[in-house]
C-alpha cells in the first residue's frame, strides 16, 4: 500500500489502512515512547494513545513534511502529556540530582549498541531524560522545551547540561564511552 | 580515524543511536487503538452476550421440563394418563365385593381380552365371604414400595411379557382395555366406562404391590398366572402413580419457575469523567495540552431512586433469569455561581474527526468548590434489565444471591450542564444527551421467607457503560450508582 493510499484510507477511517500505517510505524514509535516511559507497559500506553490521536487527526496532515515526522511529533507530545497527566514529570523535574557533575570531553567507540544507549538514557531521572530527549534527539530548542514542559528556558538549559553530564558518566561506567584522556583521543576499535 | 566529539557530535550520536532503536508492540496496543477508533465494534460482542444469555435461558427451560416427559418412556408411551381410571377400574373390579358376590359360585374370574389368542386366562377360586374381604384388606394396608422397585420389576418382566402376551394393550386406551369379568358374565371387549365404578376409599390401589399378592390373596393361582397377575398390578400401580404425580408436578413447576418481585432502591449517584483530548495539531502548537485545574467540574453526589418489578424465571436450582421494568431517577450536582449573562463556547468533534465549536449564552460560572448554587444534572429513565441471579447459599428460609445484569435504558427526561472550553462557565445543552444507554449492574441480596412473602434486600451497584452525552462531545460522562435494594415478592 502506498503512503498516499494509506493516508487516504486513514482519512476515511478504514481499518485496513489504519493497520497498515500502524504496522509501518509502530515499532519505531514504540522506541520513541520507550525513551520517555518508565517501562514498556507505559510506553505501549503512550503509543496507543498517540496512534489514536494520529488517526483521529490524520485529516490535518497536509503532506508538508514527512508522514513519519508528523506522527513522531504527535507521539512525542502524547508522551509528554502522559507524563504530565500522571504528575511524573513535575515531580521529577525539580529533582536536583547531578549538581556536582562536570562536563568533560570524552571519546566514544565507533560501535554503539542502540539499545544500550537508550537504556542509559532511560536510567536518567525523568526530568533530565525528558529534556535530553527533546533537545538532543527530537531537536527542539530550549525555548520550545520550556513551552512544552511549562518551565523556564533557563531551567531547560540547566537540566540539559546536567543530564548530559550524568549520561556521560553512565556511559563511561557501562564502558560504552571511554574515560576522557588529556589528548582527547577517540578510543575505538579503529584506533 | 581519530577525532574529538564535541557537543554537537554527542547529540548527533545520541540521535543516531536512538533512531536505530525500535521495539515491537504487543497485540493489545492495536486492539486498544482499534476499539478506540471503532467503538461500534463493541456491539457485536454485546449482542453475542445477549444471544448466549437467551440461549442459556432456553436450554435451562427445556432441561427443566424434560423430566416430566421422560420418566420410563417405554411405559408411559403405552400407559400414560388415561391409564389411571382404567387401572382403578380394573383393580376395583378385582376386589369389588359386589363382583365377588355376584360370582355366586364363590369365584372370581379374571380374564384377559379374548381377542388375543395367547392371552392367559386367570380363573381361580377366591376365599369366601368375610375371609376374602379380610385378605383383601390385609393386602391393601401394606405400604408402597418405592417407584424405582416397580420400574425395575416392570423392566424385568418386559421381555416375557412381549413374548407371551401384549399386556401393554390392556391399558393402552379405554377401548382396548380388557374387561375383567365374573365367571358367569363374560362380556368381551366391553368399554371400561360401562363398568360400574367402585368407591376406592377403603381399597387404595396405589398401595397394592406385587409383594402383597401372596398365597393368601391368590391361593390357587398357578405360578405363571401369579407372575402375570403381579406384573399387571405392578404396571397398574406405576401408571397410577405417574398419572397422579404428573399434573401436580406440572402445577408446582409452573408456580416455582417464574415469580415476580417488586422493589425500591434508594441510590447515591456519582459520576466519572473521561476527556478525549481535542487540541490544535501538535505541529502548530507546542503548548501543553493537559486540561488545567480550572477545567474541572466541582460535583456532588445526589440521592436518587430506582423502582420497578422484576420477573425471575428459574433456570435450575442455582440460577434464575431476571428481567423486568425499572424507572430510575439519578444524577449529580454541579457547584456553580451566577454570573452576568455571557457567551461561552464548547468544542465538539464530528464523525470525521473535524472539530467545531458551538456558542451558548449562559448565566452560570465555574468557581470550583466555591460555587454558591447547584445545577442538577439528572436523568429519569426507563430500563429493562436482562440478567442472572445466582443462589450461592440456600436453606428453608434464607437465600444469599448474587445478581448481575445489563440494562438497556431509554432516557425520559434529563438535564445537561457542561463546562465551556475555557472552563469558566457552565452551559446547558439538552440536545447533547444520549437517548439510549446501557447500564451494567451487580448486586448481592439476602432473601428471607416470611409466612406469606419473600423479602429480598442488599446492595446494588450500577455503571453506565456509554457516555451520557453524544459522541461529538469529547468529554465522556459515566454515571455510577450505589444503592440498597429492598424487594418483596410472593413466597416461592
Amino acid at each position: 500500500m502506498t503512503e498516499e493510499l494509506m493516508i487516504q484510507g486513514c482519512r476515511e477511517n478504514l481499518p485496513n489502512a489504519q493497520k497498515a500505517m500502524y504496522k509501518r510505524f509502530s515499532a519505531k514509535m514504540l522506541g520513541v515512547c520507550y525513551r520517555y516511559a518508565r517501562n514498556q507497559e507505559d510506553a505501549e500506553d503512550m503509543l496507543q494513545e498517540g496512534f489514536i490521536k494520529v488517526f483521529s487527526q490524520i485529516h490535518q496532515f497536509k503532506g508538508e513534511g514527512s508522514l513519519e515526522g508528523w506522527i513522531r511529533t504527535i507521539i512525542v507530545h502524547t508522551c509528554i502529556n502522559h507524563l504530565k497527566k500522571n504528575k511524573k514529570f513535575t515531580e521529577s523535574v525539580s529533582l536536583v540530582y547531578a549538581n556536582d557533575v562536570r562536563i568533560r570531553d570524552y571519546s566514544v567507540p565507533s560501535v554503539l549498541q542502540a539499545k544500550q544507549v537508550v537504556e542509559c538514557i532511560r536510567s536518567l531521572p525523568l526530568g533530565y531524560r525528558t529534556v535530553l530527549n527533546l533537545y538532543a534527539i527530537e531537536g527542539f530548542s530550549h525555548k520550545e522545551i520550556g513551552e512544552i514542559l511549562e518551565i523556564a528556558e533557563s531551567t531547560s538549559r540547566s537540566q540539559y547540561t546536567r543530564a548530559k553530564a550524568l549520561l556521560e558518566e553512565i556511559l563511561i561506567k557501562k564502558k560504552i564511552l571511554a574515560k576522557p584522556k588529556k589528548n582527547l583521543k577517540l578510543v575505538s576499535g579503529e584506533v | 580515524m581519530e577525532g574529538r566529539f564535541d557537543t554537537d557530535d554527542f547529540e548527533s550520536l545520541l540521535k543516531e543511536q536512538a533512531d536505530r532503536f525500535f521495539l515491537v508492540p504487543s497485540e493489545r496496543v492495536w486492539k486498544g487503538i482499534y476499539n478506540g477508533l471503532h467503538p461500534g465494534s463493541k456491539w457485536p460482542s454485546l449482542g453475542m452476550g445477549l444471544v448466549i444469555l437467551i440461549s442459556l435461558v432456553w436450554i435451562g427451560g427445556s432441561h427443566q421440563s424434560a423430566p416430566e416427559n421422560t420418566v420410563s418412556p417405554g411405559i408411559t408411551k403405552n400407559i400414560i394418563a388415561n391409564t389411571t381410571p382404567v387401572v382403578q377400574d380394573r383393580a376395583s373390579i378385582l376386589f369389588n365385593e359386589d363382583n365377588v358376590q355376584s360370582a355366586g359360585g364363590n369365584s372370581v374370574a379374571v380374564q384377559e381380552s379374548s381377542a388375543l389368542s395367547l392371552t392367559p386366562v386367570l380363573r381361580e377360586e377366591a376365599p369366601k365371604g368375610a375371609g376374602a374381604l379380610a385378605a383383601k384388606q390385609k393386602a391393601l394396608e401394606i405400604p408402597s414400595l418405592p417407584a424405582v422397585d416397580l420400574v425395575q420389576k416392570v423392566e424385568n418382566t418386559k421381555a416375557v411379557e412381549m413374548q407371551k402376551t401384549d399386556f401393554t394393550q390392556l391399558v393402552k386406551t379405554e377401548e382396548s382395555v380388557p374387561v375383567i369379568q365374573t365367571s358367569e358374565e363374560k362380556v368381551h371387549n366391553a368399554p371400561v366406562e360401562a363398568m360400574k365404578p367402585v368407591p376406592t376409599a377403603e381399597k387404595p390401589v396405589m398401595n397394592l404391590q406385587s409383594d402383597d399378592l401372596t398365597e393368601e390373596t391368590l391361593p390357587e393361582l398357578s405360578e405363571f398366572k401369579k407372575q402375570e397377575f403381579i406384573k399387571l398390578i405392578t404396571q397398574a400401580t406405576l401408571a397410577a402413580q405417574q398419572a397422579n404425580a404428573a399434573p401436580s408436578l406440572k402445577r408446582s413447576s409452573k408456580v416455582k419457575k417464574a415469580h415476580w418481585e417488586f422493589f425500591v432502591a434508594p441510590l447515591i449517584s456519582n459520576v466519572r469523567f473521561e476527556r478525549k483530548e481535542v487540541e490544535a495539531p501538535p505541529v502548530l502548537s507546542f503548548a501543553g495540552n493537559t486540561p488545567t485545574p480550572a477545567r474541572e467540574m466541582s460535583t456532588r453526589s445526589m440521592v436518587g431512586v430506582q423502582a420497578g418489578a422484576d420477573a425471575l424465571y428459574k433456570i435450575n436450582d442455582g440460577l434464575s433469569f431476571r428481567t423486568g421494568a425499572h424507572l430510575t431517577y439519578s444524577g449529580y450536582k454541579v457547584k456553580a455561581d451566577f454570573v452576568h449573562p455571557t457567551f461561552a463556547s464548547v468544542i465538539f468533534v464530528d464523525g470525521t474527526g473535524e472539530q467545531y465549536s458551538k456558542s451558548y449564552m449562559t448565566y452560570y460560572g465555574n468557581k470550583g468548590s466555591e460555587g454558591k448554587t447547584n445545577l442538577n444534572n439528572y436523568s429519569f429513565a426507563f430500563s429493562v434489565p436482562f440478567g442472572i441471579d445466582w443462589t450461592i447459599y440456600e436453606n428453608n428460609n434464607v437465600q444469599i444471591i448474587l445478581m448481575s445484569s445489563v440494562e438497556p435504558m431509554g432516557l425520559l427526561k434529563g438535564n445537561a450542564y457542561i463546562l465551556s472550553e475555557d472552563g469558566r462557565n457552565y452551559v446547558e445543552d439538552l440536545d447533547l444527551l444520549r437517548r439510549f444507554n446501557i447500564n451494567g449492574n451487580v448486586g448481592s441480596f439476602i432473601s428471607i421467607n416470611s409466612s406469606k412473602v419473600n423479602w429480598k434486600m442488599g446492595p446494588v451497584f450500577s455503571y453506565q457503560v456509554l457516555s451520557s452525552y453524544q459522541n461529538a462531545y469529547p468529554v465522556k460522562e459515566h454515571r455510577i450508582n450505589y444503592g440498597f435494594r429492598l424487594g418483596v415478592g410472593k413466597r416461592h
